[in-house]
């Protein structure tokens, strides 16, 4: 009896890993942030210089923690959901990202 | 008591099979679901469309002389890094009033318009093919010759690869 209960607990916490796990890949935030990503490199993509791109913290997409640019591509956190691929930009024009307490700003020059 | 151990080996070893399999079938299960459920954006054809007025811009708002392009190198003439556009194929063809092309220039793999052929005859029978074509958008803007002030016609063809 004790055997059959530890083998229904192990397989219940096997399936609510499993379970987890594919909700994260497909659950809205990963969409948003998708989303987010590629509006934002579309934006930079078509910038001329000084011009200026103002996304608040507070997005509609949901909280965003950080924006960051490195090697030709944009990375989004929101609400906690770090960005491992971001998404590829072109650009000939400087780009640069400056935060400030309610909102990030890029900036193209 | 040594048939006891031997009986509580058989049933961890048991047990062992028993959380592998339904480990398998959880990762199988809910794999495929993932694969199913998770949703996909595509901007490469906007991408494209912007590549082709950034380069069109190039040659009419930035004033740049096409004559001074080289072959292989229109991207990094309009001052593109070579990192930021390995994903493209660009080529753009000037044209007179004729039709005749007076010059061809391009730049990236040209062997990115065989793929998309190749995606644009497939598209019809596989759907699920479709988010991995490539980008493509190709127009023509009317350009001044600087050298002899004939309106020629600039034709540019973009590819975005994934």
């Amino acid at each position: 009896m004790h055997e059959v209960i530890i083998h229904i607990i192990l397989a219940g916490l096997i399936l609510a890993i499993f379970f987890m796990a594919t909700s994260e890949k497909i659950n809205a935030r990963g969409v948003r942030q998708q989303v987010l990503e590629k509006q934002t490199a579309l934006l930079i993509d078509s910038a001329i210089p000084y011009t200026n791109i103002e996304i608040s913290k507070d997005n509609i997409n949901g909280i965003i923690r950080k924006i960051e640019l490195k090697d030709g591509r944009i990375y989004i956190e929101i609400e906690g959901l770090t960005s491992f691929n971001g998404y590829p930009y072109f650009t000939k024009y400087s780009v640069n990202i400056e935060e400030t307490p309610n909102k990030f700003i890029i900036k193209i020059e | 008591m040594k048939s006891n151990k031997k009986a509580v080996m058989g049933e961890t070893v048991f047990m062992m099979y028993r959380l592998i399999l339904i480990t398998l079938i959880a990762l199988a299960v809910l794999g495929v679901s993932s694969v199913f459920y998770s949703h996909y954006i595509l901007v490469r054809p906007a991408e494209a469309l912007i590549m082709t007025r950034q380069i069109a811009d190039c040659f009419t708002l930035e004033e740049k002389n096409f004559e001074e392009v080289e072959e292989r190198k229109v991207l990094s003439f309009c001052g593109y890094e070579e990192k930021e556009i390995e994903r493209f194929f660009v080529k753009v063809n000037f044209l007179d009033n004729s039709g005749n092309i007076i010059k061809s220039v391009y730049q990236g793999d040209d062997g990115a318009m065989w793929v998309k052929d190749l995606y644009e005859k497939q598209k019809e029978n596989v759907k699920s093919i479709e988010k991995y074509a490539p980008g493509y958008y190709l127009s023509e803007y009317p350009l001044y010759n600087k050298n002899n002030g004939e309106e020629i016609i600039m034709k540019v063809e973009v590819l975005v690869n994934e």
